[in-house]
């Protein structure tokens, strides 16, 4: 695509990707978020915890800005993903995550959460330590159909790839709804690897989804 | 007085429904059975309330095993 570039994101980027990330965690059910779906967040605390986070919060996982790339358009972003390598320094990043979600919530509402925290659980794919994950892929409106994800999962795969011992493969989580992202993705090289074997009925009550797929693919 | 090590074995036992388990250093979420996502909060919280400290998120990323938490707990203690 002309005219498109691919960089790190930088401060000045924190509102597009609170956007960003906001989009891509929409679950079926009702357009929410996965934040306001499962953890009972309103919509401005969402907004919050995303911006906080990404500028304070653990490097490994992927709400972290260091994570992220941006794809921008005569200055403009256009599109951004998160990738990481799981649990890098050897801590799992849903731990981090669930450390994070259930500090901003507090003790009693992180409970108060807890069946749904456990059906997200029980639904979501294991990430493979020392993988490459991919994720929070967003394209705005206008940029659609013009091979954004694509240029952001090659970036993310050369920037992986640029030392030594790089990833062995990469991997993505999505709801299986999300078909024409998965779409896109296979046209990138990844193929199904793990869906949900089971809906789990509290999940599927929360968020409209009967789970999840993780998609594969081995890197060069 | 019991070390740290000893007084974390009751707390992972209780956090993960495991009456037998006995963790050492070298134990992580990898091999310990049921340390999950869920799992690793409450051990965190059960952690922070019986050692009265609270563990930064930079502190918890670097936490990889038993023997990594036991050390930061002294370090936050003085020890």
């Amino acid at each position: 695509m002309p005219g498109l570039r691919i960089r790190a994101a930088e401060p000045r980027d924190l509102a597009f990707l609170v956007t960003a990330i906001r989009e891509s965690e929409r679950v079926p059910a009702d357009g929410r978020t996965m934040y306001e779906a499962i953890f009972a967040m309103t919509t401005a605390e969402v907004e919050r915890f995303l911006g906080e986070t990404l500028r304070t919060g653990p490097a490994d996982w992927g709400l972290s800005l260091e994570r992220f790339l941006v794809a921008e358009r005569a200055g403009t972003p256009v599109g951004a993903c998160a990738a990481w390598v799981e649990a890098a320094h050897g801590v799992p990043s849903g731990h981090l995550a669930a450390i994070a979600i259930s500090r901003f919530l507090g003790g009693t509402r992180w409970r108060a959460s807890g069946a749904r925290v456990r059906a997200l659980a029980s639904s979501a794919p294991h990430r493979s330590a020392g993988a490459l994950q991919l994720e929070s892929f967003y394209t705005a409106p206008e940029a659609r159909g013009l091979g954004v994800s694509a240029r952001l999962i090659a970036q993310a795969i050369a920037h992986a790839m640029a030392g030594p011992g790089g990833p062995p493969i990469a991997e993505i989580g999505l709801l299986v709804e999300n078909d024409a992202a998965a779409r896109a993705y296979a046209k990138a090289g990844f193929a199904p690897a793990w869906r949900t074997a089971a809906p789990n009925p509290a999940f599927r009550e929360a968020t409209g989804s009967v789970g999840f797929v993780q998609l594969r693919r081995a890197l060069p | 007085m019991p070390d740290t090590l000893d007084r974390l074995q009751p707390i992972f036992r209780e956090v993960l429904e495991n009456p037998g388990l006995t963790v050492d250093r070298a134990s992580s979420a990898r091999t310990v059975e049921g340390w999950d996502s869920l799992a690793h909060v409450n051990l965190i919280a059960a952690v922070e309330e019986a050692f009265g400290v609270r563990f930064a998120l930079g502190e918890l990323e670097e936490m990889q095993c038993v023997g990594d938490l036991v050390d930061t707990i002294a370090r936050k203690r003085g020890g």
